[in-house]
């Protein structure tokens, strides 16, 4: 997808921040209302697929240490892409836990979670995802995905299960 | 044991074994058949139920996995497969895969006289293994002793690969283990809406096979892949039995 943004009024910049929100919201409530827990089974397809396009843009993912890949991923969003204003890795033993500021879909986010639904897709969520599965042996699952609109911080916990 | 007046089959034992002439049973399309096993030390009586092997027993007054080990053991003598013959008990509760595993081992134990020092180095070491490599034994047991099943995964209920072993050498894991959790998603679902319970198995029919996606526990899924010409009570028994036996081992992670 190509978009010229720089050609755009602010209100129509406006106008298509609104529209990829609107359908991220849909998107999300609709697959959810059909598959519930089980939406997060599209966490590692879709990852896969915005890996691959995000490599091709710079994104390096190398090695198999969890933090590492994790750090990788946050840097490249907050540096390259400034959708979120900073990032922390906590790493602890199995668990790599991703703490996010301020990300620019946390309204669309805040708005899912009034409506009874986890939200499942997430750059952050679905790229480390896919990313830590990729280099570690395939054997990561999501344990915690806090979501706090008012303090507008993030928490991805990543488990590596023996 | 009560005379019959109809034979399915008979013949000499030699030219036929135990798990063929269960196999021949279960799929006879009778509800009720007994294999009977006459040699020159003991009549024999394996009884099948519904695709089940549920009963076994012997003159000698030997009954479940010690008459069943007897019967596999069984090389001389006659057999026939007696139709609308109703097991008398049930004291064969597990798959057929389980049951033959366990006979095959009793029949080990009396004859090889294992040493209790080798046993219990081998319980430690499959103790010490990795979750994720019992999950894989488990597996790996099931695809090589069933032909119900030739296929199977355990996936998680987020698209997580547990162990995954396809006929299909190119098949793409990571899809297949989204696509049965979407399976299980849309299942559960839809037993929600029609109020009839909680998720337990869905089926899926293909012209060359079947997929079978069974719950093991709230987050993760057991799939087979299923031949075309499977006896499909037989594979739901062996998944049900595995699907127990894996959230036992899936309990180490909870």
């Amino acid at each position: 997808m190509v978009l010229d943004s720089s050609a755009m009024t602010e209100e129509q910049k406006k106008m298509w921040d609104q529209l990829v929100e609107m359908l991220l919201y849909g998107l999300e409530k609709g697959l959810w209302d059909m598959l519930g827990d089980a939406s997060f089974a599209v966490t590692n397809t879709v990852g896969r697929e915005m890996l691959k396009t995000l490599e091709a843009k710079g994104l390096q993912v190398e090695g198999q240490d969890p933090g590492e890949l994790a750090s990788s991923v946050g840097k490249f969003f907050v540096d390259n892409m400034a959708i979120a204003d900073e990032f922390d890795i906590e790493k602890e033993n199995s668990t790599v836990a991703l703490h996010v500021h301020n990300c620019i879909l946390m309204d669309v986010e805040k708005d899912l979670i009034e409506q009874g639904v986890q939200p499942f897709l997430c750059p952050f969520l679905n790229i480390t995802m896919n990313a830590l599965r990729q280099n570690t042996g395939g054997a990561t699952t999501i344990t915690q995905f806090d979501v706090n609109p008012e303090s507008r911080r993030c928490l991805l916990r990543f488990k590596i299960l023996e | 044991m009560e005379p019959v007046s109809e034979v399915l089959l008979k013949g000499e034992l030699g030219n036929v074994d135990l798990p063929s002439l269960v196999e021949i049973a279960a799929s006879s399309g009778d509800e009720d058949v007994a294999v009977v096993i006459n040699t020159p030390q003991q009549d024999l009586a394996v009884f099948v139920s519904d695709g089940r092997v549920v009963h076994a027993e012997s003159s000698n007054g030997d009954e479940g996995i010690k008459a069943l080990a007897k019967a596999l053991a069984a090389q001389e003598g006659t057999f026939r497969l007696e139709p609308a013959r109703k097991a008398p008990k049930i004291t064969i509760q597990q798959s057929w895969n389980n049951a033959l595993l366990e006979a095959l081992r009793l029949l080990d134990e009396q004859e090889a006289k294992i040493s209790p020092q080798t046993t219990s180095k081998e319980e430690n070491m499959s103790q010490g293994k990795k979750t994720r490599e019992r999950i894989a034994d488990v597996l790996s047991n099931l695809l090589e002793d069933s032909v119900d099943i030739i296929g199977a995964a355990v996936v998680g209920t987020d698209g997580l690969i547990y162990s995954a072993d396809f006929p299909r050498r190119d098949a793409d894991e990571a899809l297949i283990a989204a696509t049965s959790a979407a399976v299980y998603g849309l299942s559960k679902r839809t037993m929600g809406q029609i109020s009839e319970g909680d998720f337990v198995q869905t089926l899926i029919e293909g012209t060359e096979g079947y997929m079978l996606v069974r719950s093991i526990n709230r987050s993760v899924l057991f799939v087979a892949v299923l031949p075309r010409d499977v006896n499909l009570g037989m594979a739901f028994a062996e998944s049900r039995t595995v699907a127990a036996e894996l959230a036992e081992i899936l309990k180490a992670l909870a």
